[in-house]
């Protein structure tokens, strides 16, 4: 869920040319971990710890939208967050995401 | 208003009660469970649950603690000694009786019993129910012997677990390998070394045995051995809870038959979860003992009941955590003619390909390589060849 600005602030976390179409990147960012998935072209942020066990989603499968984790094949969209497929269901948080000359910003809680 | 009942309160019971309710929001739903409280997540129970890093409340299946917000009428702990398919109705224990426009059996099934000759009369705890976790967990402590007959994915779970528990643990294996049933050898060899080097005592071919009680102890002999435990857990294999689908004359056969939309030999009548014996992609008819192909199959049941046209084609999944190892067996790892490695098996993460006579992928076996289960996922869904799964490179 998008937090108000007063209390995120917009962070740099990779540029552009990082993550082709298709494909996803793992950042730690003070001690959160964010997925960034380049979707044809749209680049979308999400935690990348899945909801339902301890595993970093971009060890997964990313097919169009939808990211599967590695550990127990529990499915979200990456655009909306939302848990599509068993074992996951409870959504993943998301954030919003700019493009400022070619690096691509996240807002993050302060 | 349409009627519709569930029997049964696992994972096929409540993901098709929650669709249900979705697809049909003015029917009437009751849900019938024979366990008390709220449906949970079984797959725990061997693992968090029994090592005590998850509660109950932790393992409440989601959306069930809000059934009352719903259409969803829950009855726990009732249990449905008959189907009346003439009149339609559902006959409860204490007499009473419920009617259905539309029916869902699924009962799941239970933890397959030692036979008595075998045990003696001794104490054997069994690993199906919460109920069950909880007994075990209570006798888990540093320094106790558990004792595991079977080596199949729950005896090997529990197994873990108790290790984790600081208990000795051995496990006993009528057959010479462990994961006998459906994984290939090669993943075998690599759960019992897995096991071993944490220190558990893997008997193979232990061939028949007997137990007796002496004090505390328990004595458990067989043709060339003896093991003493303070506590002996069997998983040896689950039966699909058939009578009640038995007892109304529905076609049976090992499981309770349905086709792809879940339907049984009464249109009336569905079957979803452990309990059906389905139509999969390759090979006869067959139970599947899955948590996700059951949740899967519970919600196609409830689109089907609702005058859908979905179809249950899911490839058989299932995944198992021992120790820090994730194992996934996607689609038929057994029925390959050919296996294919990617990785090395002397590592802690490599991949079994099992590929048919014209060289697509079956299934296969991924440890410690999540993409690869993913890869192996599509792969055998697009009947794809091994190129599929050698790695896009990041």
């Amino acid at each position: 869920m998008a937090r108000d600005e007063g209390s995120s602030e917009w962070r740099v976390v990779a540029t552009l040319d990082e993550i082709d179409v298709g494909q996803m990147i793992a950042r730690e960012i003070a001690d959160v971990h964010i997925a960034l998935y380049n979707v044809d072209g749209s680049i979308f942020a999400t935690d990348n710890v899945c909801t339902h066990a301890y595993a970093l989603l971009t060890d997964g499968w990313l097919d169009d939208a939808i990211v599967e984790c590695p550990l127990h094949g529990g499915q979200f969209n990456v655009c909306t967050g939302k848990a599509i497929c068993t074992p996951a269901e409870v959504d993943l948080k998301t954030y919003p995401v700019r493009i400022v000359e070619g690096e691509i910003e996240v807002l993050l809680p302060a | 208003m349409q009627r519709f009942i569930v029997i049964g309160g696992g994972v096929a019971g409540h993901r098709a009660a929650i669709e249900l309710s979705r697809c049909a929001p003015d029917a009437t739903i009751d849900l019938v469970s024979d366990e008390p409280g709220l449906p949970y997540d079984r797959p725990p129970l061997s693992k968090e649950f029994l090592q005590g890093s998850k509660a109950a409340a932790d393992i409440v299946l989601s959306g069930a603690a809000s059934y009352t917000q719903t259409n969803i009428r829950h009855h726990p702990g009732a249990r449905v000694v008959a189907i009346n398919r003439a009149a339609k109705q559902i006959a409860m224990e204490g007499g009473a009786a419920l009617t259905y426009d539309k029916l869902l059996i699924a009962t799941g099934s239970r933890a397959r019993r030692l036979p008595v000759a075998c045990t003696g009369g001794v104490h054997v705890h069994y690993l199906r129910t919460l109920e069950d976790s909880v007994a075990l967990r209570q006798q888990f402590s540093a320094g106790r012997r558990i004792a595991v007959i079977g080596g199949g994915f729950i005896g090997l779970e529990v197994a873990a677990s108790a290790v984790r528990s600081g208990c000795a643990v051995t496990v006993l294996e009528t057959q010479p390998r462990v994961l006998s049933r459906g994984m290939p050898s090669l993943v075998s060899e690599w759960v019992d070394r897995l096991h071993r080097v944490r220190g558990v005592d893997i008997r193979l071919s232990a061939g028949a045995f007997s137990m007796r009680q002496k004090q505390s102890v328990v004595i458990i002999t067989g043709a060339a051995w003896e093991s003493e435990a303070d506590v002996v857990v069997a998983g040896i294999g689950a039966e699909p809870n058939v009578e009640l689908a038995a007892g109304a004359g529905l076609e049976v056969c090992d499981g309770l038959v349905v086709d792809i939309q879940c339907r049984t030999s009464d249109p009336s009548i569905f079957g979803a979860g452990e309990v059906t014996s389905h139509p999969v992609m390759h090979g006869p008819p067959r139970r599947v003992e899955s948590w996700k192909s059951s949740g899967e199959q519970g919600k196609v049941a409830a689109q089907a009941m609702t005058g859908s046209m979905a179809s249950f084609d899911e490839i058989p999944s299932l995944w198992s955590d021992q120790f820090d190892t994730n194992i996934q067996a996607i689609g038929f790892p057994d029925l390959g003619v050919t296996q294919e490695i990617l990785g090395d098996p002397d590592s802690n993460s490599w991949t079994l390909v099992s590929l048919g006579a014209n060289r697509s992928v079956l299934g296969g076996v991924a440890i410690n390589r999540g993409r690869d289960a993913s890869a192996l996922r599509r792969a055998v869904k697009q009947g794809a060849g091994l190129s599929f799964m050698r790695p896009k490179v990041a």
